[in-house]
C-alpha cells in the first residue's frame, strides 16, 4: 500500500505563487486602466471633432470675415502701414483657424460609444497581450504591435478584429509558459515591476489629459448637458452673431477706418 | 491677393474643404479660444482636477486642493496637491504615518493654514498622528502630535493665531486648542484650552434620558471666530430623530458658554465676518445664530455647506438639491436679505473656501470638479 504524503512547497515555489497572485491582480488593474485611458482618449478625439464641426468652423468663418474687413480697410487707405500689418495678421490667423477647423469638422463625427462586448474583449486583450506583462524581448515587441492593433480596432469599434488578435496570440508559441521555478520567479518579478511602471505611466498620461484644454472644455460641456443646455449650440450662436456684425460692417459704404 | 479655399461673393464668405491635419496640435488654439470665450460668459470657472472619487478634500485660501491618493507603485497612501488656479501638474507629498493605511478611500482630515503654505494632515483610520506639511517646499515638516485617539476634524483659524483639533473617542472625545502664529510653522506644545464631553453633556438642555435624545457620537465641524474669541463646534448625536448640538466656547480657554440644539444633523458651521453670527447648516437648511441675542433664525435658502465671506455680508453655499428638482447648486447668497446673487449647477461638493482677500470663492467636489467664483467688482 502506498501512502501519499502532501509535499510541502519549497520557499521559492511559495514565493512564486504569491508573486503570480500579485501579477494576476496587477494584470487586471492594468487592463482596467488601459481600457479607461483608451476610452478617454477616443472620447476626447470624438468630442474634439464635434467641437470643431459645431464651433471651430464658426470661428474660422469669423476670422475669415475679420481678414476680409482688414484687407478692405487696406484697399481704402493703402498708405497706412499699420493697416497692412493688421491685415497680414488677420489673414494669417484666418488661415490658422481654417487649417485647425479642417475637413473633419464638415462631417458629423461618429460618436465614440463602445459596447459592453467590445469593452470586455479589449480588456481581455489588454490583460493577455499587454507588452508590460512579459519579460521576453521578442515577445514584448510582438505584444507592442498587437496592442497597437488592438487599440486601433477598439477605437474603430471592430470587435471581430479584436477577437482575431486575441485568438492569434493565444495560438502563438510566445503564449506558452515554462522552465523552472527560479527562472519563473525572476520573470514574474520583472513582469510585476513592468506592470507597476506602466500603471505609473498611465497615471501620468491621465494627469496630462486632465490638464488639457480639450478635457476642461468637455467638463464644461458635460456640466451644461446636465443642466439641459447645448453648450456648443450656444457658443456657435454667439460666434455667428459676431460674424453677422462683421458682415454688416463689410457691406457698409463707405468703410470707416478704425482708429 | 489670392485667397485659396475661400469664396467671396458680395462680401459673403464660406470655408471650403481642405486636407485634414493632426487634430491635437491644429485645433489647440480653437479649443483655447472656446474656453476663453466661455470664461467671459460666467463668473464661475469649472475645472476637472482628478478622475478618481475622493471624499476627504480640503481647499486652501489660494485655490489648492489636498486629498489622499494611493501610490500604486510604492503601494502606500500619499497626499496629492492639485491647483485650481494654475495649470500646473499635481504633486504628491509622502507622509510617514506610523501605520500606513492601505485603503486609499480611508477617511483623512486636513487643515490648511490661512497663509496657504502649510497643511496639517491626520488619518484617523490608520494612524493617531498629526503631521505638518509645507506645500511651498513640497516637504514633510514634522510629526506634530501622536495621540491616544484618532484625530477627526481639524481647523486652523482664519487669523492664523489658533489651531484646534477634535479627537474621536466616544465619551472621552475632546477638542484641544493650541496657539499658532500666522505664516509660521505650527508646533503643538501645551494646549491653550480643551473641551471634553462630560462638560457639556451635563449642561445639555432637556431630558438626557428622553426617547429620541440619542447618544453622543463625536465632534463634527468646528469654526474659530474671525475675532479669535469664540469657537463653535458641532456635537454629533447618534439617533434617528436626534438633533446635533452647536457648542459655543470662549477662546482660548474653551470654557463652554452656550449649547444650542440644531434642527437635525449639522453639516457645516461658519462665522460671519465680524463674529456677530454663527451660520450653520442642519438637515439641508441654513440657519443663523445671533451671538448677542443667542436666538436662531432660518435663512431663506437650503444649504449643506456654507462659508461666510471674510469682509462682506455674503456667503458661498452648496445645496445638493433644490425644491422641485434633484439638481444641486453652488451659490453666493446675501446674508442681509437672503437673496441669491449668483449660482452654478454642482454636485457632490465637499469643501468651500474664500480666498484670503475675498475676491474668489473656491469649491471642490468628490468627483474632482473644482469651481472658482470671481466676485464681480
Amino acid at each position: 500500500m502506498t501512502t501519499h504524503k502532501a509535499r510541502r512547497a519549497k520557499p521559492e515555489e511559495q514565493e512564486l505563487d504569491d508573486k503570480r497572485l500579485e501579477r494576476t491582480r496587477l494584470e487586471s488593474d492594468l487592463a482596467d486602466r488601459e481600457l479607461r485611458l483608451t476610452n478617454v482618449q477616443a472620447e476626447l478625439s470624438s468630442f474634439e471633432r464635434q467641437y470643431l464641426r459645431q464651433v471651430g468652423l464658426r470661428y474660422a468663418e469669423l476670422d475669415e470675415l475679420k481678414a476680409l474687413l482688414a484687407e478692405k480697410m487696406v484697399e481704402r487707405d493703402p498708405g497706412q502701414e499699420r493697416l497692412h500689418r493688421a491685415a497680414d495678421e488677420a489673414r494669417a490667423r484666418a488661415h490658422e483657424s481654417q487649417a485647425a477647423a479642417g475637413t473633419e469638422g464638415l462631417e458629423a463625427p461618429p460618436t465614440f460609444a463602445p459596447t459592453a462586448e467590445i469593452k470586455s474583449v479589449y480588456r481581455e486583450v489588454a490583460r493577455r497581450v499587454h507588452p508590460d506583462l512579459t519579460s521576453d524581448r521578442a515577445d514584448r515587441a510582438k505584444r507592442q504591435t498587437l496592442m497597437a492593433a488592438a487599440n486601433a480596432a477598439y477605437k474603430a469599434g471592430h470587435v471581430d478584429r479584436l477577437h482575431t488578435l486575441l485568438a492569434d496570440y493565444e495560438a502563438s508559441p510566445e503564449a506558452v509558459k515554462g522552465e523552472g521555478a527560479g527562472a519563473d520567479l525572476v520573470r514574474v518579478i520583472r513582469q510585476i515591476s513592468q506592470a507597476r511602471n506602466r500603471i505609473s505611466e498611465i497615471e501620468a498620461e491621465t494627469e496630462q489629459i486632465i490638464r488639457s484644454d480639450i478635457f476642461q472644455l468637455r467638463v464644461r460641456w458635460e456640466e451644461a448637458q446636465r443642466a439641459g443646455r447645448d453648450m456648443f449650440e450656444e457658443m456657435a450662436r454667439r460666434v455667428e452673431e459676431q460674424s453677422r456684425i462683421l458682415q454688416r460692417r463689410l457691406e457698409e459704404q463707405p468703410m470707416e477706418v478704425a482708429s | 491677393m489670392t485667397r485659396p479655399r475661400t469664396t467671396s461673393k458680395s462680401g459673403k464668405s464660406a470655408i471650403s474643404k481642405r486636407a485634414s491635419r493632426a487634430l491635437a496640435t491644429q485645433s489647440a488654439a480653437l479649443v483655447r479660444r472656446g474656453l476663453r470665450d466661455l470664461a467671459r460668459d460666467s463668473n464661475w470657472l469649472i475645472k476637472k482636477l482628478f478622475t478618481r472619487r475622493m471624499s476627504e478634500l480640503a481647499v486652501s485660501p489660494s485655490g489648492q486642493v489636498c486629498a489622499t491618493s494611493y501610490d500604486a507603485r510604492a503601494g502606500r497612501a500619499r497626499i496629492s496637491i492639485f491647483d485650481i488656479e494654475l495649470n500646473v501638474p499635481a504633486f504628491n507629498l509622502d507622509v510617514p504615518f506610523n501605520q500606513p493605511p492601505e485603503n486609499p478611500d480611508r477617511r483623512a482630515s486636513f487643515a490648511w493654514s490661512p497663509c496657504g503654505r502649510y497643511i496639517v494632515a491626520g488619518s484617523p483610520d490608520g494612524s493617531r498622528e498629526l503631521h505638518l506639511l509645507d506645500v511651498h517646499a513640497k516637504s514633510h515638516v514634522r510629526l506634530l502630535l501622536s495621540s491616544d485617539h484618532a484625530p477627526d476634524s481639524l481647523v486652523w483659524g482664519e487669523s492664523g493665531n489658533y489651531f484646534a483639533a477634535s479627537f474621536a473617542a466616544g465619551d472621552f472625545s475632546s477638542i484641544p486648542v493650541w496657539h499658532a502664529a500666522h505664516g509660521q510653522e505650527l508646533s503643538l506644545g501645551r494646549t491653550a484650552g480643551e473641551i471634553g464631553v462630560a462638560d457639556w453633556i451635563a449642561a445639555r438642555p432637556g431630558n438626557d434620558a428622553a426617547e429620541d435624545a440619542g447618544q453622543f457620537q463625536n465632534y463634527g465641524r468646528m469654526a474659530i471666530s474671525p475675532t479669535d474669541d469664540w469657537l463653535a463646534a458641532v456635537a454629533e448625536i447618534d439617533g434617528d430623530w436626534a438633533d446635533d448640538y452647536l457648542l459655543l466656547a470662549r477662546m482660548p480657554s474653551l470654557r463652554l458658554a452656550d449649547i444650542h440644539p440644531g434642527q437635525g444633523h449639522i453639516t457645516d458651521v461658519t462665522w460671519s465676518s465680524g463674529s456677530e453670527h454663527v451660520v450653520y447648516c442642519a438637515s439641508g437648511q441654513a440657519f443663523r445664530l445671533s451671538l448677542a441675542s443667542r436666538e436662531t433664525s432660518p435663512l431663506p435658502f437650503a444649504a449643506e455647506l456654507c462659508r461666510c465671506h471674510p469682509t462682506l455680508p455674503i456667503a458661498g453655499c452648496f445645496a445638493s438639491w433644490l425644491k422641485n428638482s434633484a439638481k444641486g447648486r453652488l451659490f453666493v447668497a446675501n446674508l442681509a436679505d437672503g437673496t441669491v446673487l449668483d449660482e452654478c449647477p454642482a454636485e457632490g461638493v465637499v469643501d468651500i473656501r474664500w480666498s484670503g482677500d475675498g475676491t474668489k470663492l473656491y469649491a471642490v467636489s468628490q468627483d474632482g470638479l473644482a469651481y472658482a467664483y470671481e466676485v464681480p467688482v
